[in-house]
């Protein structure tokens, strides 16, 4: 068939061309593209005579009635509705059951920041402590670690851990055994490979060592994974098992390897999905072969961001993280650990319970840290730039206000940052223990409060 | 009103909230469109197509009028799906494997079996295909769109063709007996 001028006449193209979108969607748009002017109108609407300011009503009339009124919040509109904001108040609660206590209270006013801290009884306290301390006695070495007001992880000396006292513990279910720049990670990379297609349709298949690219693989790593149908391939498979309820009641399974969809998977990973909630349940299994050192081939299995010792039964086991200044490693397929800290004393003072969520990025990336009440305008917003790392639900209801909702993408989604839609602004950012242990931090945003 | 003007242009500059309506009701079907069948996902084309005309409305000044406005639309809502495309390379969500279907859009079963096999072809075969068959336009202002030369448009949607040949066998002998 040549490729002429002529188009297609078949009744699917048919059914493409005639595909409409959502009735609201034009709406929304047009009020989008309105928006960015509207402060300026008012000065000319100041200056309107009165049949202008009538044709203006009765436009504005017909969108208003016509059009629907929210205005779909996107990472873009988020980033510039933070970085345009100048004073707004960050009340961070930690929740816990049916208790909610104010733990702090952070006010902006451009390049000045202030924070209160309150202690268990409610008492306004000073913190003493650097803001975003944070380090882990549990460790084996005892070396600690402290975010900045950018949510950088730094380093703390010896004598820095010495001025703080107090517990913090980590509350990651599977996560007891924490090395901070261990040297027993020695030998083991993350590998992945990624193959696609090029305009030929040939296979092409890129190698990544450690987030960089590499010609090929190391040797001694780049087991083979035989995928039924599919692509083969050294190193690392994504497995995927998605279930849904079909039109019959019955549950649906689908299985995809790196992202490819085959008939069964292969017969050394099995696969059990128990439970309730079919529909919504997605299992996200990871399977990752290694060779150790008399060449023998090692497998380890994930499943929803946690490696287990099989599948799907025995959760958690003998998981390593590794914490460092470039993130966290063993942690690679997006999941986090929660650091608590109850009630930590410093030399000048105490606060009450606070909270920090250290999210491995992808491998070699800067990992994101969110700390309760001190979550960076700054960071939030290097955040949202990567927009694919979000899921936006629109419209979602929280404390009876139709607000967007943004969760971080990963297999433990904790980070939820609750968005207005009409100003684009950051309500609430809310984050978890990623093993539900019944503790939530809400840092509820309020704006064009001046600092006291 | 003819939005090429150079009055209506300067209305739409102004953001004048009646040639605003105009222009967006005139060219958002084509734009969004475009983009759902890209992505295959609803939301996802909501949001480029968003983008897609916050972009052009900013970049309207620059807008000259050599292309048609439905090219120059095109062109940099594909871009954006480019640029799209790029950050998702890595990591495919599950739901991007499977078709979407919003219970408020006007679900198309025919066009979804295509859409699907569109999907297994290659992207730049897919993106030619589409801008063609679907969005209607000429090889050259597709040409202009994928900023690719004529030559290479007419092999990828030669490929494109021969491949959804292979893959839907008796329904695309269909659309070859109805083409001509």
């Amino acid at each position: 068939m040549s490729a002429d001028n002529n188009h297609l006449k078949n009744r699917e193209i048919q059914a493409l061309r005639q595909e409409q979108p959502r009735p609201d969607a034009k709406g929304e748009l047009i009020l989008a593209l309105l928006r960015p002017k509207r402060e300026s109108k008012m000065s000319i609407l100041r200056k309107a005579s009165l049949p202008t300011l009538v044709s203006i009503a009765a436009i504005a009339g017909v969108f208003f009635v016509a059009q629907p009124r929210v205005v779909a919040a996107t990472p873009e509109r988020v980033i510039k509705a933070i970085q345009d904001i100048k004073n707004y108040t960050i009340n961070s609660f930690t929740i816990e059951g049916n208790e909610r206590h104010l733990q702090s209270k952070t006010s902006v006013s451009g390049k000045d920041r202030r924070t209160v801290y309150y202690d268990a009884e409610g008492k306004e306290t000073k913190g003493g402590i650097d803001q975003g301390v944070m380090m882990i006695h549990d460790s084996p070495m005892k070396m600690g670690f402290s975010i900045d007001a950018h949510g950088d992880l730094k380093d703390m000396s010896k004598a820095e851990i010495e001025k703080v006292k107090g517990t913090v513990h980590i509350s990651s279910g599977s996560s007891q055994s924490v090395v901070i720049d261990g040297s027993h990670i020695a030998g083991s990379k993350n590998i992945k490979v990624e193959v696609t297609k090029d305009a030929n349709g040939k296979e092409v298949k890129h190698f990544f060592v450690d987030g960089k690219e590499v010609d090929k693989l190391p040797d001694g790593i780049g087991a083979n994974i035989h995928v039924p149908g599919g692509i083969s391939g050294g190193g690392k498979k994504d497995v995927r098992v998605e279930v849904k309820k079909g039109s019959d009641g019955k549950e649906v399974k689908r299985y995809f390897i790196d992202g490819k969809e085959v008939d069964k998977l292969p017969s050394d990973v099995n696969v059990k999905i128990g439970g309730g909630k079919v529909g919504k349940d997605l299992q996200e299994m990871k399977v990752q072969v290694t060779k150790d050192a008399n060449g023998k081939e090692v497998k380890r299995f994930f499943l929803n961001g946690k490696q287990v010792k099989k599948l799907p039964n025995g959760l958690g086991g003998n998981e390593n993280i590794i914490i460092s200044k470039d993130g966290i490693k063993g942690h690679e397929g997006g999941g986090m650990i929660t650091l608590n800290a109850d009630t930590m004393k410093g030399d000048k003072g105490s606060f009450s319970k606070s909270m920090a969520v250290v999210g491995s990025g992808k491998n070699g990336e800067k990992p994101m840290i969110m700390q309760s009440g001190q979550t960076s305008a700054d960071y939030l917003v290097n955040l949202l730039k990567d927009t694919s790392r979000w899921t936006i639900e629109r419209g979602v209801d929280f404390n009876g206000q139709k607000l967007d909702k943004f969760s971080l993408k990963g297999p433990v989604s904790m980070i939820v940052l609750y968005v207005d839609p009409a100003t684009a602004l950051p309500k609430v950012l809310r984050f978890g223990t990623p093993m539900k242990e019944g503790v939530t931090i809400e840092d509820v945003y309020e704006y064009g409060i001046q600092p006291k | 009103m003819n939005l090429e003007t150079c009055m209506d242009l300067d209305k739409l500059r102004k953001r004048d909230a009646e040639a605003l309506n105009i222009w967006v009701h005139r060219n958002y079907d084509d734009i969004y469109r475009l983009l759902r069948h890209l992505t295959r996902d609803v939301e996802t084309a909501e949001d480029l197509a968003q983008q897609t005309f916050l972009k052009a409305i900013q970049a309207l000044p620059s807008y000259r009028g050599e292309a048609s406005h439905k090219t120059w639309l095109s062109r940099i809502a594909f871009r954006e799906y480019i640029a799209w495309r790029r950050k998702r390379r890595f990591f495919l969500p599950l739901e991007m494997l499977s078709p979407k279907v919003d219970p408020n859009f006007a679900a198309i079963e025919d066009g979804e079996a295509l859409l699907a096999a569109l999907h297994t072809l290659p992207s730049a075969l897919r993106e030619a295909f589409l801008l063609f068959e679907i969005q209607q336009m000429t090889i050259e202002e597709i040409a202009d769109v994928t900023s690719s030369p004529v030559g290479t448009v007419k092999s990828r949607l030669h490929h494109a063709r021969a491949r959804l040949q292979t893959s839907l066998g008796s329904t695309f002998q269909e659309i070859r007996y109805e083409c001509r």
